[in-house]
């Protein structure tokens, strides 16, 4: 059993992260803005499919990479529209959203590969990359020696995500809409403008996020392929207090679970359906208490009507 | 304290006046109770036709629960062609040499067809026995792949953001709506082409 616990998991938990660290930033970018957003999983599995489709159509990766981002971008555009411009309720706007990512993705898929649960293997999957010197130190090599370049512009965009966070202008004007949108429109700042511009980036990020799943880790769109990464991904943000840092730690922490159930199957004997719901209930008990009283953003989901 | 009020509250009056005079260009996205309704059921309703439609069409590749009910089958038919079955094992002992022709006689076979898929097989041995010149012509074409994919992935990304910080001064980011303003930073070049007419530094 302990024999499990080595070097090797915490690499297959960094790798495993990645999907949640690209959500759950592009959430923080959202709900800092004012707009809750639970809709990643629903861009994560459009991200996942078009990335997918686009890398097989063209034999680039990179090409279905690049689709997969626009897309995340489009349809969190679509839920921006329906919450920002016409104040719908933010959960009830993104739920939609994650029930046409059950459907439209099946659907094309059937339409183009006779089959609603699987697209066709691309022939090409994004390159592995060595760091140079770090892959010749024993034990590092093995943890962050060699990565899909994906990964390591997740870890990236941990302190890009805290720098325009924090210390541009961009970020203090998104932070005040969503902390106090009315103050932020007496400064001048186009409170729309700025929610939309959250929602935008987080669109992005989760279909990125989708597409490491079927281009970088996998070689094609599976059905489900996210298995409810975005929701996880909502709650490590939630776990880290809507700060980058911690962010990724709680991400980590449901990778490295996420790692260890697969691990664990067949070692220890508990049936294989018991061990695979380890990340979920970790999930849970992390957000019943154990992550202490978090400060979300003032006017978080609530809608914001310019005074005429 | 208070002057800085004041020259905060003028710079909103004077984006405000500045909105008005450019007067607001899609008004029918203005906030209304009914459109609201619209577009959420809209959405919703979509979204469940969309689960409606995929369901019985993903079931079709699944076996349906019919396929283990036995009682459709008609079990009669079955006993005679085991009736059948049992005659032709009995003519068959009865009459050993011709059910030997019968079964076992190469003469109405076609060899042809039987070398040609020989030779099909050995295409696929051809295909894996690839020579060390082609594995590195193959390994030259995914390197020019990775890095002209690598590039555009890269270019596009930066292009964006340079076309958002190049635009948010002008009279496209001020007077018109944010949703196209996103719209277009999601196919900047495009943006390009609008800036050329909606360019002008408004701020």
């Amino acid at each position: 059993m302990w024999e499990i616990i080595d070097i090797e998991l915490f690499a297959s938990g960094v790798r495993l992260s990645t999907p949640l660290i690209l959500a759950a930033l592009g959430g923080m970018f959202s709900e800092r803005g004012g707009v809750v957003n639970i809709a990643l999983e629903g861009i994560m599995i459009f991200g996942a499919f078009v990335g997918a489709v686009i890398a097989f159509e063209t034999s680039n990766p990179w090409y279905g990479l690049l689709a997969a981002m626009l897309v995340g971008g489009l349809v969190a555009h679509v839920h921006g529209i329906a919450s920002i411009r016409y104040q719908a309720d933010q959960v009830v706007s993104a739920t939609a959203i994650n029930l046409l990512a059950i459907g439209i993705p099946a659907v094309l898929a059937n339409a183009l590969y006779n089959s609603t649960t699987v697209t066709p293997n691309i022939p090409l999957m994004l390159p592995i990359i060595e760091i140079p010197v770090i892959s010749k130190i024993p034990y590092l090599n093995v943890l962050i020696g060699k990565y899909s370049i994906v990964v390591l512009f997740a870890y990236a965009m941990v302190p890009i995500s805290w720098f325009i966070l924090f210390k541009t202008s961009f970020g203090l004007r998104l932070r005040a809409v969503g902390e106090n949108p009315e103050a932020a429109d007496t400064a001048g700042i186009n409170v729309y403008k700025m929610r939309y511009y959250g929602v935008w980036i987080s669109g992005l990020l989760a279909g990125l996020g989708g597409a490491f799943l079927s281009i970088a880790h996998g070689s094609s769109y599976v059905r489900d392929i996210s298995a409810g990464r975005g929701f996880i991904a909502l709650a490590a943000l939630i776990f880290g207090k809507y700060r980058p840092g911690l962010t990724l730690l709680g991400c980590m922490l449901f990778g490295i679970a996420d790692a260890f159930q697969i691990r664990v199957q067949g070692v220890i004997p508990i049936p294989t359906q018991f061990v695979q719901m380890f990340p979920y209930i970790l999930t849970m008990i992390v957000l019943a208490g154990l992550m202490g009283k978090t400060r979300v953003p003032a006017a978080d989901g609530i809608p914001y009507a310019q005074a005429k | 304290m208070v002057f800085l009020m004041l020259r905060q509250n003028r710079q909103s009056m004077d984006l405000i006046n500045l909105e008005l005079k450019a007067g607001y260009p899609m008004k029918f996205l203005l906030p209304g109770n009914r459109t609201k309704k619209y577009l959420l059921s809209f959405l919703l309703i979509f979204g469940l036709c969309g689960f409606l439609i995929v369901s019985p069409v993903s079931g079709q590749s699944q076996p349906s629960p019919d396929s283990t009910d036995l009682s459709n089958i008609n079990w009669s038919d079955e006993t005679e062609e085991e009736e059948e079955a049992d005659l032709t094992n009995e003519s068959a002992e009865e009459n050993p040499a011709a059910a030997e022709t019968q079964s076992s006689d190469p003469s109405g076979m076609s060899w042809e067809d039987e070398e040609g898929e020989n030779t099909g097989d050995k295409v696929d041995d051809s295909f894996m026995t690839m020579t060390k010149a082609e594995e590195k012509d193959l390994a030259t074409k995914e390197t020019r792949i990775h890095f002209f994919g690598f590039i555009l992935f890269i270019g596009y990304i930066l292009g964006g953001v340079l076309t958002g910080y190049f635009s948010r001064n002008r009279k496209l980011a001020i007077n018109y709506p944010p949703e196209l303003l996103i719209l277009l930073h999601t196919v900047w070049p495009l943006e390009w082409l609008f800036l050329t007419f909606a360019g002008k530094k408004v701020r």
